[in-house]
């Protein structure tokens, strides 16, 4: 132990320590054995000098009390102040600042705008809805092969009538069959003039077009 | 930092779990305890048992002091009432008629230790007294005044360094220049 450090434990012992090296000095006393030897040695002169007495057995006190208390501690009790220094440990900081670089590094990457045109489209893609509708032109382009219809014709037949099979089946049939629908300039689907027309004046007292058009 | 505010440091520190801190203010404040049992009971061990318990006491309860008084004050009860309840138990009543529990300082316990000193311990206190006495007339003047000042007259570091005319570092310089020298003189005798 350096005589600046006895120095200061002398000061201690008569409280005129600066506050600026007390916090210090105390922190130290408490965990060095041998500094607070040095403190008691000092507390001891003082009681010699004047001519203070002691109780017998005396020394041995202060080795009682630690045997007594042993390994039992107090109850921490943690104040408002504390916490803020404790309010996020270690390891939780370093994971909550691994977590906030990832989703930065990920979301920048995802952010960032390079000059791809490619990407837009990419963007346009994830917006559009998940489902497509076909053109009327794909409908008809795309129409079923004889052997499709062969089995959409045998399969409705033990399908029941509002199946989706069932409207596939009776599309087709009429598209191909029958031959009634043509496309319109516009690329809609449009019946004959004539059943336009029925529909129009009996279409609310006839339950179905079909049945007038034939 | 005045012995108010570092007790209070001492104080958190134990309620944190350090128990050096505790050793710390058991060293301070030991002898003022069993001086005061003393004026309770006329047997020295009883004394030592009392103020066992009332430093025990004291360390379970520190979880519950909050410091709106100091913390000697506070000890200073603890030991009173330790030492009353035992009287009560012990269905004995106090040895002293009257006892001014505000100013444990002015009773005189030499009288009552002279009862009870060993002749080894009378032989050995003498030793150390005198060793002590030679060791502050070999001083320097400068070191014996400071320590005489503060050991004596219980004065502060400010006044010395008044009444000696020197900075207050100087003072705090001299006095532990006196401590020292005298410890070496004495270390045979209390190691």
């Amino acid at each position: 132990m350096n005589e600046a450090l006895k120095m200061q434990i002398s000061a201690f012992v008569d409280g005129e320590l600066p506050d600026n090296e007390s916090e210090l000095l105390l922190r130290r006393l408490c965990q060095d054995a041998e500094m607070r030897r040095q403190f008691a040695g000092y507390l001891r002169i003082g009681r010699l000098i004047r001519r203070d007495r002691d109780v017998p057995g005396m020394d041995a006190l202060r080795g009682r009390i630690a045997a007594a208390l042993g390994d039992e501690s107090l109850p921490i009790h943690e104040k408002s102040a504390d916490v803020g220094s404790g309010f996020i440990s270690p390891t939780t900081g370093i994971a909550v600042a691994a977590t906030v670089a990832v989703v930065a590094l990920f979301g920048l990457s995802r952010m960032s705008v390079p000059d791809d045109e490619g990407l837009f489209d990419a963007v346009a893609i994830d917006m559009a809805p998940s489902y497509t509708e076909p053109s009327v032109e794909d409908v008809l382009m795309n129409s079923p092969s004889e052997r499709q219809l062969d089995y959409l014709r045998r399969h409705s037949d033990s399908s029941p009538d509002f199946g989706a099979s069932d409207i596939i089946y009776r599309m087709a049939d009429f598209q191909v069959t029958e031959g009634l629908v043509v496309i319109e300039p516009d690329g809609h689907l449009a019946g004959t003039g004539e059943e336009d027309t029925a529909e129009e004046e009996g279409g609310a007292a006839s339950p179905s077009g079909t049945s007038q058009g034939q | 930092m005045t012995a108010e505010s570092s007790d209070a440091r001492l104080v958190r520190r134990v309620q944190k779990g350090d128990k050096g801190a505790f050793d710390l203010l058991v060293l301070k404040y030991q002898h003022k305890i069993v001086n005061l049992v003393m004026r309770y009971v006329r047997d020295p061990d009883l004394a030592l048992d009392i103020s066992q318990e009332a430093f025990l006491k004291a360390y379970r309860a520190l979880p519950r002091f909050r410091g709106d008084s100091a913390f000697y004050t506070w000890l200073y009860r603890i030991a009173v009432n330790t030492a009353k309840n035992h009287l009560a138990a012990a269905r004995r009543r106090p040895m002293d008629v009257e006892l001014d529990l505000q100013d444990p300082e002015q009773y005189d316990l030499h009288a009552k230790l002279k009862e009870t000193d060993t002749p080894e311990g009378v032989t050995m206190s003498r030793e150390l007294h005198e060793t002590v006495e030679k060791a502050i007339e070999a001083l320097p003047e400068d070191l014996r005044t400071a320590i005489v000042l503060r050991e004596l007259e219980g004065m502060s570091y400010e006044e010395i360094a008044q009444t000696m005319d020197c900075p207050v570092g100087t003072v705090r310089s001299r006095i532990f220049r006196a401590r020292d020298a005298i410890g070496k003189k004495i270390g045979h005798l209390v190691d």
